[in-house]
This record gives C-alpha cells, sequence and structure tokens, in this order.
C-alpha cells in the first residue's frame, strides 16, 4: 500500500501532463483515430457486401475491431515513453530521477499508466457498446460474463504491462546507439504491422499467420480486440497466457538490459 | 518553527565518506575503419576518479572545487548510487550508495543546477506535492518546510507557475526548495549558483546557511564560484584529472594562500594558479600570457609609427 502511495504521484503527474497538453489530447482522440477509422471505413465497405462475413468477422465487427485496435494502438502506445527515455539518456538526465528513493524503470511504469489512462475510456466504452449491440456468446450465462469481463480487464494490464516493457527495451539502446530516431521509426512500423491495428491477423496469408497471431505487438492490440469482438473464453484465455510469458520474458530482459545499460550511461558533467 | 537536533556523536560522525575511491569510465574509440569499429569496437579507459579521500561530517559544507572534468560530477553520481566506483569504500550515511536502498535515498537530496528535478510543464506545487508522498513526509512538516524555504527565497508567487515558464534563477530556488522539502540529511549541490543572477544567489547562498546551521545538514558543494565557496563551506577539497589533491578547512586554505575571507578575487587567482601549477602548464600559460602581451605591444609600436 506503501509503495503504490509512494508511486502514485507519478502516475497523477503523468495525467496532469496529458492534460495540459490538450492539443495533443485533441489531434488524438479526434484527428488521429478518426481519419484512421474513416479510411478504414472507406476500404472495407467496399469489399463488403450486406450480410457477408470474411474470416469471421461481420461489417459491424471489423469496424468495432478498427475503432477498438486503433485506441487500443494509443494506449498502449509506448512511443512517448521511448522519446522521453531516450532524451533523458542523451541529455544525462538520469540521475536526477535515481536520486530520488523510488526505482527508476517504477517512476516510468506508473507515469506510463497516468500517462495511458484517458486512452482507457474509449476502449471500455467501445466494448460496453458493442456489448449491447451485439450481446457476444460469453454474456448470456453469469459464470461466463464474470470471466470474460475479467479476460478483458486482464488483457488491459498484461498489454499495458507487455508495452511498457517493449518501450523500455527500445529506448534503452540509446545506451549503445546515438539517437533514438531509428528506433522510433521500427517501433511506428512495427507495431501498425504486427500489432494488427491494420487487418485482424487470421485476415492475412496462410504462410505468414503465425507471424502474426504470435508475435508480441498482437498481444495488446489484436487479441484483446479479437477477444471483445468474439468472445472466445477459450482462445481469450489462451491469449492471455501467451501475453503472460511475453510479459514475463520481456521484465527479464528489461532488468538484465537495465543492469547493462547503467554500466554503459556515463551522463555528463556540469 | 521547530528544528531538528542531532546528538553530538551522531554529527560528529562522517554522513558521507569515501575511501581510495576509483571509478573508471570506458569509452567507445572512434579510430580506424569503419566496419572495424562496428564489429570489432575498440575501448579507451579513462580514470575519472582516482583514489579519492573524502569525509562530510554533519553542519558541515565541503566545497568540492576544481576545473571541468576533474570528476566533480562523477563524484556526486556515485554518492547518489547512480555509478558503482570501480574500487574503494564509499559510504552515505552508512549505506552503500550503490546498493540504492530506500533508506538511504530518503535521506539524501541532490540539486544539479543544470538539470531540472521539477516536472517540467506542470506548476511547482505539482511537483512539491508529489515530493512529500513520495519521501512520505508528515503533511505538516512538509507544508511548513515549504512555506519558511519559498518565504526565505521569496517564490511563493511562482509555486502555481509551470516549470517551463520559470526563468532558471527562479527554477534553482524552486530546486532547492524541492530538495529540502523532505528534510535531507546529506545535501549534494552539483553547481547551483551557474548561470543565477547576483541576488539570487545571494538567496541561495543564505537557505544554504541556515540549513547548514539549524538541521545540520551535510553538504557536498561543487561550483566554479569563490564566493559560494566563501559564503557556505566549512571545508574545501581540490579535485583534478580525478586526484583529490588538498582537502582541508577554509580557514587554513585561506592561511595557505595568505588570504582574508574578504578577498574572492584573490582566492580566485590562487586557485587557477594551484590547478594550472599541477597541471604542468605554468610555464606554457605565462610564455603565451607574454606572447600576447608582446604582440599587443608591437601593435601599439606600429600605430604609434602610423601616428
Amino acid at each position: 500500500m506503501k509503495m503504490i502511495e509512494r508511486h502514485s504521484p507519478y502516475m497523477r503527474n503523468g495525467l496532469r501532463l496529458l492534460l495540459v497538453d490538450r492539443g495533443v489530447l485533441f489531434v488524438d482522440f479526434f484527428i488521429a483515430t478518426g481519419v484512421a477509422f474513416f479510411i478504414q471505413f472507406l476500404v472495407w465497405t467496399t469489399i463488403y457486401r450486406d450480410d457477408q462475413e470474411i474470416h469471421g468477422f461481420s461489417f459491424n465487427e471489423l469496424m468495432f475491431y478498427c475503432a477498438l485496435t486503433i485506441f487500443l494502438s494509443r494506449l498502449n502506445n509506448c512511443y512517448d515513453l521511448i522519446e522521453e527515455m531516450a532524451q533523458e539518456i542523451i541529455d544525462g538526465h538520469l540521475e536526477v530521477l535515481m536520486a530520488r528513493p523510488t526505482h527508476y524503470l517504477a517512476q516510468k511504469f506508473f507515469a506510463y499508466l497516468g500517462g495511458g489512462a484517458l486512452y482507457v475510456v474509449p476502449v471500455i466504452a467501445l466494448s460496453l457498446f458493442f456489448c449491447v449491440q451485439h450481446t457476444p456468446a460469453a454474456l448470456t450465462s453469469p459464470s461466463t460474463a464474470i470471466a470474460y469481463l475479467l479476460i478483458v480487464l486482464a488483457f488491459l494490464f498484461i498489454g499495458t504491462v507487455l508495452s511498457f516493457c517493449i518501450g523500455m527495451i527500445l529506448a534503452m539502446t540509446t545506451c549503445w546507439l546515438m539517437q533514438a530516431d531509428f528506433v522510433l521509426a521500427c517501433l511506428t512500423t512495427v507495431v501498425a504491422f504486427l500489432g494488427g491495428a491494420i487487418i485482424p491477423p487470421s485476415f492475412w496469408p496462410e504462410f505468414i499467420r503465425p507471424l502474426m497471431e504470435y508475435n508480441p505487438f498482437q498481444y495488446f492490440v489484436a487479441a484483446p480486440a479479437t477477444f471483445i469482438i468474439q468472445g472466445d473464453i477459450q482462445a481469450g484465455l489462451t491469449a492471455l497466457g501467451g501475453a503472460t510469458l511475453y510479459t514475463l520474458a520481456m521484465l527479464v530482459i528489461m532488468r538484465l538490459m537495465w543492469r547493462r545499460a547503467l554500466n554503459t550511461y556515463s551522463g555528463g558533467g556540469g | 518553527m521547530e528544528e531538528r537536533t542531532m546528538p553530538a556523536e551522531q554529527a560528529s560522525a562522517a554522513m558521507v565518506e569515501l575511501a581510495a575511491v576509483s571509478r573508471v569510465y570506458r569509452s567507445r574509440r572512434h579510430s580506424g575503419s569503419t566496419w572495424r569499429q562496428l564489429f570489432r569496437p575498440e575501448y579507451d579507459e579513462y580514470l575519472a576518479l582516482d583514489h579519492v579521500n573524502l569525509r562530510i561530517q554533519a553542519g558541515q559544507c565541503l566545497g568540492l572545487v576544481g576545473p571541468n572534468g576533474a570528476g566533480k560530477s562523477t563524484l556526486v553520481k556515485l554518492l547518489t548510487g547512480l555509478l558503482q566506483p570501480t574500487s574503494g569504500h564509499l559510504s552515505v550515511l552508512g549505506y552503500a550508495p550503490g546498493k540504492r536502498s530506500v533508506a538511504m535515498l530518503n535521506q539524501i537530496a541532490a540539486v544539479f543546477g543544470h538539470k531540472t528535478s521539477l516536472w517540467w510543464d506542470l506548476p511547482v506545487r505539482h511537483s512539491l506535492e508529489a515530493m512529500q508522498k513520495i519521501y512520505q513526509v508528515d503533511p505538516h512538516i512538509f507544508a511548513a518546510d515549504v512555506a519558511q524555504f519559498s518565504q526565505l527565497l521569496r517564490i511563493n508567487h511562482l509555486l502555481d507557475r509551470p516549470v517551463r515558464q520559470l526563468s532558471l534563477g527562479e527554477r534553482i530556488k524552486c530546486e532547492l526548495v524541492l530538495a529540502l522539502s523532505h528534510q535531507p540529511r546529506v545535501l549534494l549541490l552539483d553547481e547551483p549558483t551557474i548561470g543565477v543572477d547576483m541576488e539570487s544567489k545571494q538567496q541561495l547562498r543564505q537557505l544554504i546557511n541556515h540549513v547548514l546551521q539549524t538541521r545540520k545538514v551535510a553538504i557536498l558543494l561543487t561550483s566554479h564560484d569563490v564566493n559560494d565557496l566563501l559564503a557556505c563551506c566549512s571545508h574545501i577539497a581540490l579535485i583534478q584529472s580525478g586526484q583529490v589533491f588538498h582537502q582541508s578547512t577554509l580557514e587554513s586554505l585561506l592561511e595557505q594562500y595568505d588570504l582574508s575571507r574578504d578577498n574572492s578575487r584573490g582566492l580566485e587567482d590562487r586557485l587557477i594558479e594551484t590547478f594550472r601549477a599541477r597541471r604542468g602548464d605554468a610555464e606554457e600559460e605565462i610564455e603565451f600570457g607574454s606572447a600576447v602581451l608582446a604582440g599587443g605591444a608591437d601593435d601599439e609600436e606600429d600605430e604609434d609609427e602610423d601616428d
């Protein structure tokens, strides 16, 4: 409890920073998401006919999938995290943050939680809207409904931790690379492609599907969106297990890299 | 306001102690072919600190003086536990900083003049509120301390302003209040007055002296401004090329240089001479100086001739 209390200011200030930057908030919520969704809508309107289903998705379901993945990508977007940490490493700013009695990685995690807190609202709102409109099979009995709800929440939490770990691992490479630009450019492309925000993994050709279904990025974008829409408890639990394994592996890698990064870090003098 | 007091034996114990501490940096060598650099990088080793011995007691302010690149910031990083010593032993409040125990970090504070601890885009008050929670300080004591320090530095009107809108001097004052707000027992000040105007410098020095006297904090102050040293420090350590080659009270240093306390210019000159002499280029500098003078004299002569 004390630990949470000690770290809560990072979360609160992370959220405050998000609210202060109203321009970014407006772009994120309306322009970036709206334009992406509109393009998807236009493309799939020309492909779908009436009640047609493609790879298990009706047009309505696919539109929900697109909207959910857009917001999940934003919720679990570690771009800012990488950019900020890279800058701190380059500027020699770590000592300031590390003089505090809270671990640097924990500071960053709680700030990441706070910074993303607002983006969980549209994900939950969309999920509720979808459930009211379509009533997934899992919601027909109380026990499966509870399981459905818990799995959705677990996906949101594990997804946040997993994306944070990936972000930190990529950010730490700044200790060996000169700038984070290359890492950031890679991340944007990789998440858009492997995360499944463009189209669901099941839409890809057979030969590439294993990559699309078992890469770590899809566990915090495509997997929760697919689960919310299809409501397959078995498949959801399997995906959640995969996400947990990836998260544990990333946590270990992050810890190991952090030690090595600190050995490499020298910062600058006055 | 109630000030903290400390038992005599605790006050005499070393709050910060370094014994034969060395730190080696490894930097990548940028010579040879690009392919070789990429696949078989070679490294140079650089001794940033060389068997440093230091000791700071409660209520003492040790001024660490040395030219750029002497190892001052490295020493501060070692004391915060960010870096590990390559060899030697160091302790802060009896803890090994490298272990970064919460108990130790709770009792130390650092101000880096050229780096900010405040949340850049948020009002100063939000950073202060965060510190109260992070350091788990009693809210009443915290509020009283912040009010007192803010009044001393005259920054009450700045607390609701975003950090990014503050001037350098205003920001540094806020940094110092932030650092002192959790009642640290060890305060590390890395060039806290860099780029600060004269009045602000004076206010900062007054506050440093105030906490030194009333709270018996152990302070390590690195600065290039001799007025900071004269105003705040009880002890001085001179560092160059990673070696601390002189450590004494300020009084005995002034005595050694045959200077009075109000002769800041004299102290600056003597310190420069000392560092030059140790670097071994004293002669060179004199020759360079005389060459400039000779050149200047020639020019004047030429001008005279022209006239």
